[in-house]
């Protein structure tokens, strides 16, 4: 059931740009005041920014206060190049959306050197240089006084009238909106939702974070220079004023008002704070009071947008319906339960899969470390002397045990590259990953679990193992963009895949429920599924056992054997000495920084010192 | 020579106000890593409250410039009750208060046009000569004044934060929250004590300024961004590195209005920003690195 998406899903999915769509047609026919009109199109120019701007915030959590910087530099770039060089509008909109995106292109690369936070203020320093700027090419842009753009927009052989300009910007809002439907529907989509929370998730999947980044600047660039192409021809005439901080701020309210993680929250904002006070109640004057109050209000009290809030206040309402009938817990609540299904799923189904996406994987190569130290400020947290290494050879389970702050997690980000190592080496094969980067090492065949699994509240299982599996096949972002028959059908196969494994990993009933309402095992297991669904030789598990009931520990520990009796290494750490020991072929003891021994589990079970570091003195 | 120590002066003087602001927000970032938008904003309260007391009620002075840093100081604590406490008690990221304290920002400013109008109102000079001579240079008295007042608040937020019990909290509250607490230190009132400390220095020195720049209603954002500047490239959580961040920041923008454009200057002191903070994203003062803000 989880593997095929019905039509009428995929109808339900387009229902927003409709139902937009048919209202901008109703506004048109319907309203035949030009100023109205024209106010409309001004609010959909700020809509097609704020979309940009809302894509950034809710899918990768950037904090884009430069927007409007973007959507001037292109309006300012269309109207010099129509009124000034004559150029046709269209030419001149599709270069005016160009320079947006180089500039927003140059503040990425900003943005990956400094924090996030640096990065929002130094956007809102850009949005108070308009005025400079614009005066500073004072010939072009007419400076202060304003530039005038005589003519209008050419529509094969028509000049378009305020009613064909508020078409054509309903028209590229629409457009605009269907392309970001397409990425936040997309596995690019899943992966930029899991870079917002944890870039080391992220490139364990194998993803560079910066080129998810860029990608998010990159188009919430272009529709900022969509946006300002079309405010450009709108009015008649262009001013720094046009483009004051006030407006930032409209546009990151808008965002906050209507929603971030969700597809119309911007435009809905849009609509709520640009033309209600105008249109609707005539508050001018109090405009830039009521602005600052609504996004105060918006982050205090509806952290994730109105709408959002709209359906935690029906699901809570309707919760207070089934409370008072007295029902049943729903089938939901049900498949949380964890005591509710108590049968041993065989893992054959599971392995099987694993397998498939692993042919033509070379598995022959070890995993090794050696001498390794790593300080933190002062503080040694890992510390082997120079003959120690730790080898995690082919078709073997290695395990690794040691008290809290053992170091053990240390090392597991040693091997990855997330801890580069202040001396000492990690070597694959006969490769040097001693300084790669987390994304390359992942590439190169190593995956992994982490302690605390990072998954986003809002995305499925369903969609994180899609997103996982579609990744492989790394087709161009351009593919998720337009979602091409190619996207289709890469995105259909890992679907399919996607399905089978969580079926196979029982987790059918929970794989289309979003990850915030899993148990914390159900998290666990959709964090090692997405370390195992990749064509990976080596898997690090850490603690993969913790918060599973019984029966998933077994399981899991059966997973585990039969995928390395087909050749895959694991280096396991594990709390839960029984499961450990018993799929363990290697033990290393770590204490405090140091290799204390290594052996098979017979060795380390007889081991005098290893239990007085793992069970106490007295034991 | 003459025209550049005057630009040279005048630039220490606007970066000493700058400078002020910039300490305010270094004060606050170290107890609450929080930035308060609403910071500039305070400054430009401090100007018009200098307006009404001092020109329209006709107070003296020192009464005036009590009353303005006190009442702005108190603005500055329900700053932080009104954006941050709310948010921080949910557990929202810094990031979300960024914006909260941006609309409290455009919520005073829009409050502020409504009382006071958006015209510059004059403010008569408070002590000694509209402009001193130092040599050949001249400058505004009140720039003279905003720079020894400070490197005195720099002084004594240096001699608080070393020597008593609140100062010390203060810096460590910074770096070890739950350490502060189990210590018996009361985290919410120190996060309230830092915006009132971080208001009442925006209160002071737009009452040191309003001579100079008179009193505008909408005049807050300038600063805002200066300020950040100025604490971006001197690190964020270092009360020096906010004074020399500031005078940096005052000298480049003044020389490069002297000798470029005054258009230009803005855009160049961007270039620095964005300059300095790709080689020392931490800022220029200080050490510690690998942890996001």
């Amino acid at each position: 059931m989880a593997g095929a998406r019905s039509p009428w899903a995929t109808i339900r999915s387009f229902q927003g740009p409709l139902l937009l769509a048919l209202a901008i047609l109703l506004v048109g026919l319907l309203v035949s005041r030009e100023d109205y009109l024209l106010q409309g199109s001004i609010a959909i120019s700020f809509a097609i920014a704020a979309t940009g701007l809302g894509l950034a915030l809710g899918l990768a959590g950037e904090y884009l206060l430069g927007q409007l910087a973007l959507f001037a530099a292109s309006a300012y770039v269309t109207a010099v190049l129509t009124s000034v060089h004559e150029w046709s509008f269209w030419l001149a909109a599709g270069v005016g959306t160009v320079a947006a995106t180089v500039v927003g292109l140059a503040m990425s690369l900003v943005a990956l050197r400094i924090s996030k936070f640096y990065f929002a203020l130094v956007g809102f320093f850009l949005v108070s240089l308009i005025p400079n700027i614009v005066q500073l090419f004072e010939k072009q842009t007419g400076g202060s006084a304003g530039l005038v753009i005589y003519d209008s927009i050419n529509f094969f052989g028509t000049e378009l009238e305020t009613k064909g300009l508020f078409y054509l910007a309903g028209v590229a809002l629409i457009i605009s909106l269907l392309l970001v439907r397409n990425v936040r529907n997309s596995p690019l989509g899943t992966q930029m939702r899991r870079m917002r929370d944890s870039t080391a998730a992220l490139s364990a999947s194998g993803m560079q974070p910066w080129r998810a980044r860029v990608a998010v600047y990159v188009l919430s660039s272009i529709l900022a220079g969509v946006g300002g192409a079309v405010f450009s021809h709108l009015g008649g005439f262009l001013q720094p004023t046009q483009f004051e901080l006030t407006f930032t701020i409209l546009l990151f309210a808008a965002v906050l008002v209507g929603g971030s993680t969700t597809l119309l929250g911007p435009t809905l904002g849009v609509i709520i704070l640009y033309i209600v006070p105008r249109v609707v109640i005539n508050v001018e004057g109090y405009s830039d009071m009521v602005y600052g109050g609504i996004v105060l209000l918006a982050v205090i009290l509806f952290p994730g947008g109105i709408e959002e809030a709209f359906q935690s206040a029906r699901a809570w309402f309707t919760g207070q319906l089934a409370k008072r009938r007295g029902e049943e817990p729903s089938a939901v609540e049900a498949a949380l339960d964890p005591d509710a299904v108590e049968e041993f799923v065989s893992p054959d189904r599971l392995v099987k899969e694993m397998l498939a996406m692993r042919e033509g994987v070379d598995l022959g190569s070890s995993l090794r470390i050696q001498g390794a130290r790593k300080r933190y400020g002062g503080v040694a947290a890992l510390d082997f002397e120079d003959g120690d290494s730790v080898t995690v050879a082919p078709g073997k389970v290695h395990l690794l045990l040691g008290p809290n702050g053992s170091g053990k997690t240390t090392l597991l980000n040693a091997f990855c590259g997330y801890a580069p190592l202040n001396e000492g080496s990690v070597t694959f094969g006969d490769r040097d990953l001693t300084s790669r980067s987390p994304a390359r090492i992942a590439r190169l065949g190593i995956s992994r679990s982490f302690q605390t699994p990072s998954l986003p509240d809002e995305t499925t299982p369903m969609e994180l193992l899609t997103a996982a599996l579609a990744y492989q096949e790394s087709l161009s972002y351009v593919h998720w963009l337009i979602s091409d028959p190619l996207a289709w059908r890469v995105r259909r196969r890992a679907r399919a895949r996607a399905g089978r494994i969580a079926a196979a990993a029982g987790l059918e009933e929970v794989a289309e429920q979003p990850c915030s309402q899993l148990t914390s095992g159900q998290r666990r297991i959709v964090d090692v599924l997405l370390a195992l669904s990749r064509p990976s030789s080596v898997v690090l598990l850490d603690e993969p056992a913790a918060g599973l009931s019984g029966r998933e520990r077994k399981q899991l520990g059966a997973t585990i054997e039969a995928l390395a009796a087909a050749g895959l290494s694991f280096l396991v750490v594990e709390h839960d000495l029984e499961l450990a020991l018993q799929i363990a072929d290697e033990v290393s003891v770590l204490a405090e920084g140091h290799l204390l021994t290594h052996g098979t589990p017979e060795d380390i079970t007889q081991h005098r010192g290893v239990r007085e570091v793992l069970i106490g003195a007295e034991a | 020579m003459t025209t550049f120590l005057t630009s040279l002066v005048t630039g220490l003087g606007v970066g000493s106000v700058y400078a002020l602001v910039a300490v305010g927000y270094a004060f606050i970032f170290r107890t609450t890593a929080s930035f308060n938008f609403a910071q500039g904003q305070l400054l430009a309260l401090g100007s018009l409250f200098a307006y009404t007391l001092y020109m329209a009620v006709g107070l003296p002075v020192v009464v005036s410039l009590i009353i303005s840093v006190a009442i702005v100081g108190v603005l500055g604590g329900v700053v932080e009750r009104v954006a941050i406490w709310p948010l921080a008690r949910r557990g929202e990221d810094t990031l979300t208060w960024l914006i909260s304290t941006l609309g409290v920002a455009i919520l005073f400013a829009g409050a502020a046009q409504r009382i006071w109008g958006s015209k510059p109102l004059a403010v008569d000079n408070y002590i000694g000569p509209k402009v001193m001579h130092l040599g050949s240079v001249n400058i505004a008295t009140p720039y003279v004044v905003t720079f020894v007042v400070v490197i005195a608040v720099a002084v004594a937020i240096e001699l608080f934060q070393r020597y008593t019990l609140w100062g010390r909290a203060m810096r460590a509250v910074g770096d070890n929250r739950s350490a502060v607490e189990l210590a018996g230190i009361n985290v919410l009132v120190l996060g309230i004590g830092a915006f009132v400390v971080g208001g009442a220095l925006a209160g002071l020195a737009g009452f040191v300024l309003a001579p100079v720049t008179y009193a505008q209603a909408d005049a807050g954002f300038t600063f805002v961004i200066m300020s950040f500047a100025a604490v971006a490239i001197g690190g964020f959580s270092s009360h020096w590195g906010a004074v020399i961040g500031g005078w940096l920041i005052g000298v480049v923008q003044s020389l490069s209005g002297t000798y470029v454009s005054l258009n230009s200057q803005q855009l160049i002191v961007f270039g620095m920003l964005i300059l300095i903070l790709m080689i020392r994203p931490q800022g220029l003062l200080t050490q510690r690195v690998g942890r996001e803000v």
